[in-house]
């Protein structure tokens, strides 16, 4: 009868039951460390050079006074480089983030690593074999990048990176839970939070939560703006995915901070890979950089592209003013990294390498680098390497590439180059460029499906001082070619294709048949 | 004490009653983000392999299954917290007008930025546009609720609208099952080296 009398009672928790519950609480607020590389720890040749690659992203060269632009907005760079390897002719492989980036870290072109898409991946066999995997044994591999799509493709090669930090540990604010709870399967969990929460020009996924996320967002945005508006009067930097308010901002200064802190304590020797989001839009700076460039000039009238975007160039100069006092502040940025590294002593021992995954465009009606076409600006991106013991500036001008770096990087710590890389051995002077009739290649093919052979894209060819571009499969302009002499037309004013001329036929015949070995697989 | 657990305990909505009202909030939500999925299934396409946009698929819906749960968490709060003859005495018919209506009426404020462009809207124009908004999206709310007390037939007919569509949105729980059973599975395969 007791029993019985029992089991008609109603459940209620007790006290010491609730008590015993709440001890779970503290494993909701748990956040997951970084995820531990499974970079199998090797004796390591510690008599090697530390190398460290610092990209800038989107850094055209054509806006950079080291040169020749006449805007001052790189006069750090300028007085450093008086030890070190100045590129003149560097080439990114692609127009964006991770078709330009993913060649970098697998030496191959993105017609090989099929990385073609805004979220890619390159193709699952370059997981291992890319930078990291093919120098782990050699150095204590580390990366960092703000960028969410760089670290798309830093996920892939996680398994051969012994320290990847997560974008949020370096910023101010970063909404993003794919980053911080589902790190380990970043890029699905990235391309649904996106459909979720910011899914662009459409609606996002989730009815009322999307709604309160970006209330969030605004929020913060305005208590951001409030709380640095004295240092960063046009906002903090910060990435944009789809449409603003964002939600991940940052400071470039609290990245060098880490990244002094970290080469000056990691073991050695170390290949480290970080990827700082500025100058890419939107052009953020501090307080002292926007007043600079207030001036008069204003840069070459061109005739509109093809694949106009329908900007007034008043408006691309404006933004193009912006956008060089964002490359003035990535400057300072670096003039204090490399006088820290001087005064430690890491620069006597260390390969600093200067570069970007692309440029910027602000002509043409064209703004930023999303576009089809692959003028100068939007591929000619800067080089700089800083050897150990340099005492004298080399200038190398003959055409190189993304895909050198893969290469160059080998060479140096003594290692084979795979067959299947695309780059060549950069030149550290003139005197040793054997690249002069070499042919290097930008590819933009983000209309294409990954797996399939290039069908709609642009592809540009450069060859001793020509350039050609063939544009394919577009709307309007199914097919058509562009070439440039690039030493009496840097500009790119005077389209000299004709299907008769002979160095037309010749740079267009060996485009054609690149284009049709590096399709061949796909077929 | 126990008094007070009785008293909130009759405040409390039927176990089946929440059900019912769960399966009604499953059907704005998921049909809305199936919509959203499907309309970028051409561009997952370009870059995805079948695996990858399941995962995707997976990472949503289980979402959406959480938002699901917070959005009848707070219709439960309402019917606990106002006065019972608000909502609780008949908990599924309105809470199912008060789901159902409120999101419908959050679809053209996704869309605000797309009228405000459309129609060149003002700042005064565009205070005008939330306003109205504001303003029949109350009327619809009070005047279902008002009319679902006056007209028995309205709410017998109400009633078994929401007896079929529990039916379409238990296929949705399915789905729901299946994309956390993926969200897992994704995560535990991405610990193992």
């Amino acid at each position: 009868m007791k029993d019985g009398h029992h089991l008609n009672q109603p459940k209620i928790i007790n006290r010491r039951d609730f008590l015993k519950a709440l001890g779970v609480i503290p494993f909701a607020f748990t956040k997951w460390d970084t995820p531990k590389s499974s970079a199998t720890p090797s004796p390591r040749n510690t008599s090697l050079p530390n190398v460290l690659i610092l990209v800038f992203d989107a850094l055209t060269a054509r806006n950079m006074s080291l040169y020749g632009y006449p805007r001052a907005t790189t006069p750090n760079l300028e007085k450093y480089v008086q030890k070190a390897t100045v590129f003149h002719r560097h080439y990114a492989s692609g127009n964006f983030t991770t078709s330009g980036t993913a060649s970098l870290l697998t030496g191959v072109y993105p017609w090989t690593h099929h990385a073609l898409h805004l979220h890619g991946q390159p193709l699952e066999r370059f997981a291992d074999n890319n930078l990291f995997s093919l120098l782990q044994d050699s150095y204590f591999t580390f990366s960092y990048t703000h960028n969410p799509m760089v670290y798309i493709l830093l996920q892939q090669f996680r398994n051969h990176i012994a320290q990847l930090k997560k974008i949020s540990d370096l910023c101010l604010i970063s909404d993003s839970s794919a980053d911080q709870w589902l790190n380990l399967d970043y890029k699905i969990a990235y391309d649904a939070e996106l459909l979720l929460l910011r899914n662009g020009y459409h609606p996002p996924a989730s009815l009322l939560l999307s709604l309160i996320d970006w209330t969030n967002r605004v929020y913060q945005n305005l208590s951001l703006m409030q709380e640095y508006k004295d240092i960063f009067p046009r906002s903090l930097p910060n990435y944009l995915d789809e449409e603003p308010p964002s939600f991940l901002y940052f400071t470039l200064e609290q990245a060098i901070d880490w990244l002094q802190a970290q080469i000056q304590t990691c073991p050695k020797p170390f290949l480290g890979y970080v990827h700082f989001l500025p100058p890419h839009g939107p052009y953020t700076t501090r307080k002292e950089f926007g007043k600079l460039f207030c001036d008069n000039w204003k840069p070459i009238a061109k005739p509109e592209s093809f694949f106009t975007e329908g900007y007034s160039q008043e408006f691309l100069d404006e933004q193009r003013r912006y956008y060089d006092q964002s490359i003035a502040y990535i400057d300072a940025e670096f003039g204090r990294l490399y006088d820290f590294m001087q005064s430690n002593g890491l620069a006597d021992n260390t390969y600093l390498i200067i570069t970007s995954d692309h440029g910027e465009m602000f002509e043409r009606g064209i703004f930023t680098h999303i576009t089809a076409a692959l003028y100068e600006p939007i591929i000619h991106i800067p080089l700089i390497i800083f050897q150990p013991g340099q005492q004298n500036r080399e200038n190398v001008y003959s055409p190189t590439n993304a895909v050198d770096m893969l290469p160059t990087l080998l060479t140096i710590a003594n290692k084979p180059i795979p067959n299947w890389c695309n780059g060549q051995v950069l030149p550290m002077t003139q005197g040793q460029s054997s690249h002069s009739n070499r042919c290097v290649y930008s590819i933009e093919a983000k209309e294409n499906p990954k797996n399939a052979p290039l069908r709609k894209s642009t592809v540009t060819q450069v060859k001793e001082n020509y350039k050609l571009i063939y544009y394919m499969g577009y709307q309007g302009c199914p097919y058509r070619f562009e070439l440039f002499d690039l030493a009496s037309d840097p500009e790119e004013l005077v389209n000299l294709y004709a299907p008769g001329n002979p160095i037309s036929s010749a740079m267009e015949n060996e485009l054609i048949s690149q284009l049709a070995e590096a399709n061949q697989p796909f077929r | 004490m126990a008094p007070k657990i009785v008293s909130f305990r009759k405040r409390f909505p039927k176990r089946q009653e929440i059900v019912t009202l769960f399966l009604v909030c499953v059907f704005p939500t998921h049909v809305w983000s199936l919509i959203a999925f499907l309309r970028e299934i051409p561009s997952y396409v370009m870059r995805l392999d079948i695996g990858e946009i399941a995962g995707v698929f997976a990472y949503t819906q289980s979402f959406i299954l959480f938002e699901t749960f917070l959005i009848l968490l707070c219709v439960i709060a309402l019917a606990c917290l106002l006065p019972r003859q608000l909502i609780l005495d008949r908990f599924v018919s309105q809470g199912a007008i008060l789901v159902l209506v409120t999101s419908f009426w959050v679809i053209p404020v996704h869309y605000q930025e797309r009228i405000v462009s459309k129609l060149s809207l003002n700042v005064t124009n565009y205070l005008i546009f939330i306003f109205i908004l504001a303003l029949t999206y109350m009327v619809s709310m009070f005047g279902l609720s008002i009319i679902l007390r006056r007209y028995p037939r309205f709410e017998s007919g109400f009633q078994s609208f929401v007896d079929r569509l529990v039916v379409l949105s238990a296929i949705y729980g399915l789905l729901d099952l299946a994309s956390l059973f993926i969200v897992i599975y994704r995560n535990i395969i991405n610990t193992l080296p």
